[in-house]
């Protein structure tokens, strides 16, 4: 052998072992595993990487046939896709398949195998394969999501439809077999319009039209529609016009059945309109009867009013008065009964209170009907700050009450028999107290006297009905009522009134 | 307001009522006080609007003043306001409206009050003081 032929055999096998070492050295790089595995699928080559993906040394697989790496389910396949390679030499082939690791972990790889059993380079099959699991479980968990959206369109007892800008059905979910028997394949393509009341067709046609000229604005219509065995439905129909969004491109509407809730809504209005009638022939008759009631009394007042004016026999005077006391207490009977009924059905209206105008009005005509007491001083204090609105008939009702009792149950004994009306701001309201120095209501009857014909004095001309409509009236306001009072020092009576805002109580 | 009560004797007052006691009332209170001089009793509605519509063409024939029931069959008081309004201009400009009424139904009372014809709603039985209550009223007209 030449020196020149040594030489150059010695620069061949530099060359060759640079270009190795370049070759290895990419192949070590990598993130993908090389294999090299002969005709048999025994490995002859592994590169280091493997170990990243498998935690196998090369030393550990080559020389080595086995399937035990590779998941049961899917050996069959691989032997397979094996089979493939060895026919088809020079050409990639690729397999998606789950190996097992030492540690029984499962991951998914993504392999491209190439027959170079013919290249005398090489001669064996290049596997090269790499770690997908992660894209494998993103992709799956997509795949999840689109189900369960999927799932939710088809179990969902509403009907999803997209039409398209002629309002031709393009998708439909299979619930509307459900909701009328017609199954998606025999409406896609119709216009959704086919399916409505003949009698709701104008309706409808407005409706799509506001729906078309407001982008994205969601719109709620309520009609009837037929099913396909001809029966009617009342729908509630929610559309959205998403023509412009390039991932619907349509019109997306939502149908549900209200059928059943519209049923119950009408039979609620008929019994509502029922109890209306009701109400209001209760009124009138309330209205009538007390009408009634108080005429043919007031004509008696009349005459023993009259009468009185013609004698000067005190006898016939005192019987005359007496006469006139029991008109006047079933008198009051009967106002006292209509304001129960006012209170207990007349809708609360909310203006603002004018105190001084109101209590001055109460005082002048209590002062009118009971001239007996007006030895009573009245004293009324009204502050400037005390702001109320609230129903103006009620609160008379409240404060004429009140005082008439101050009034009715004052003590003779006493030389300066006097009423006290203090109207004070209170929180958001105000707090009316009335104050007197009558014959007072001892502590164990607190509690009774606001009960309903529960009369705490002997010596009572009351019905037995006032306090308790004061309360019950009291309470329609919102308001509270407390009573300090001690036998023989005097009453008082403090309410509180909250403003009442009309729209709330309504 | 007694004590401002003007000394004065009306020459004409109308009571519309169809309660034969309560007009009786009316008519021997009214000529108790020498109220009016003339009482022209109405037991309807119907009636007196007939009487102000025809009868009362002449002069000195109008009521100064008219005492107006609220509860009457055929025609109420309020449906007895309507016609009113469509009587002549003279007729109307020569009488005062009182409703007279025993109804403390605080619809009715703000009803009256809201017409432009009643003056005021008073509540019966008619007695002295009711009638100062006119005599101040129409007399500061």
């Amino acid at each position: 052998m030449s020196n020149q032929t040594i030489v150059d055999r010695y620069a061949e096998e530099e060359a060759l072992k640079a270009s190795e070492h370049k070759f290895r050295s990419l192949i070590e790089h990598s993130a993908d595993a090389i294999m090299v595995v002969d005709e048999n699928s025994v490995p002859v080559f592994a590169s280091d990487s493997l170990y990243r993906i498998m935690e196998q040394t090369p030393e550990e697989v080559i020389g080595v046939r086995t399937l035990n790496y590779v998941h049961p389910e899917d050996r069959a396949m691989l032997e397979k896709h094996v089979q493939n390679v060895i026919k088809n030499p020079g050409k990639p082939i690729s397999i998606i398949y789950r190996r097992i690791k030492k540690d029984g972990t499962v991951i998914w790889c993504d392999g491209v195998a190439i027959n170079f059993l013919d290249d005398p380079a090489i001669k064996g099959i290049v596997v090269n394969f790499r770690d997908i699991t992660e894209r494998i479980k993103t992709e799956q968990a997509l795949r999840d999501s689109e189900n369960r959206f999927r799932s939710l369109i088809e179990n969902s007892s509403d009907v999803i439809v997209v039409a398209d800008k002629d309002m031709n059905i393009i998708f439909i979910s299979d619930s509307v077999y459900r909701l009328t028997g017609f199954k998606p394949e025999e409406i896609i393509g119709l216009k959704s319009m086919h399916f409505s009341h003949p009698e709701e067709k104008e309706r409808i046609r407005e409706f799509i039209n506001n729906v078309k000229n407001t982008p994205s604005l969601p719109q709620k219509i309520v009609y009837r529609t037929l099913k396909k065995d001809g029966t009617v439905i009342w729908c509630e129909r929610v559309s959205t016009n998403l023509l412009h969004d390039p991932a619907i491109n349509g019109i997306v509407s939502n149908f549900r059945d209200i059928t059943e809730q519209y049923k119950y809504e009408q039979a609620l209005e008929e019994s509502n309109e029922i109890l209306k009638k009701t109400n209001m022939e209760l009124d009138r008759f309330v209205y009538s009867v007390s009408h009634d009631l108080r005429a043919p009394l007031s004509s008696i007042l009349g005459v023993i009013e009259f009468a009185e004016t013609e004698t000067n026999e005190d006898s016939i005077l005192e019987l005359l008065g007496m006469l006139k006391s029991s008109v006047k207490k079933l008198d009051g009977f009967v106002l006292d009964i209509l304001n129960y009924s006012r209170n207990a059905r007349v809708q609360v209206e909310s203006e603002k209170i004018d105190f001084n105008e109101l209590v001055s009005d109460i005082v002048r005509d209590l002062r009118f009907m009971n001239a007996g007491n007006s030895n009573v001083k009245i004293t009324i204090e009204v502050s400037k700050k005390a702001i109320l609105h609230s129903d103006k008939s009620r609160i008379k009702m409240i404060v004429s009450n009140l005082l008439a009792n101050a009034l009715r149950y004052h003590d003779p004994e006493k030389p300066n028999p006097y009423v006290n009306i203090s109207i004070q701001p209170h929180s958001a309201g105000v707090t009316i107290a009335i104050q007197d120095n009558g014959i007072g209501i001892s502590k164990d009857k607190h509690e009774k006297v606001f009960d309903m014909f529960y009369r705490a004095s002997v010596m009572s001309e009351g019905t037995g009905i006032g306090l308790y409509i004061v309360k019950e009236t009291v309470e329609k306001l919102n308001g509270t009522i407390q009573l300090t009072s001690e036998p023989g020092k005097g009453s008082d009576f403090t309410i509180y009134l909250p403003t009442i805002n009309n729209k709330a109580q309504k | 307001m007694t004590e401002e009560t003007p000394d004065m004797v009306f020459r004409k007052i109308m009571v519309v009522d169809d309660n034969q006691i309560d007009r009786y009332i009316a008519e021997k209170t009214i000529r108790k006080y020498h109220f009016a001089e003339d009482i022209l009793q109405m037991p309807s509605a119907v009636e007196a609007l007939k009487y102000l519509s025809t009868a009362a063409q002449g002069a000195g024939m109008l009521p100064e003043v008219i005492l107006l029931d609220i509860n009457m069959p055929e025609m109420n008081g309020f449906e007895f306001l309507e016609k009113y309004a469509e009587l002549p201009e003279m007729t109307r400009a020569n009488t005062t409206v009182f409703i007279l009424s025993t109804s403390l139904n605080e619809d009715d009372i703000q009803t009256a009050e809201q017409n432009p014809y009643v003056k005021k709603f008073l509540n019966k039985p008619l007695n002295e003081e009711t009638l100062n209550t006119i005599k101040v009223i129409v007399g500061s007209r």
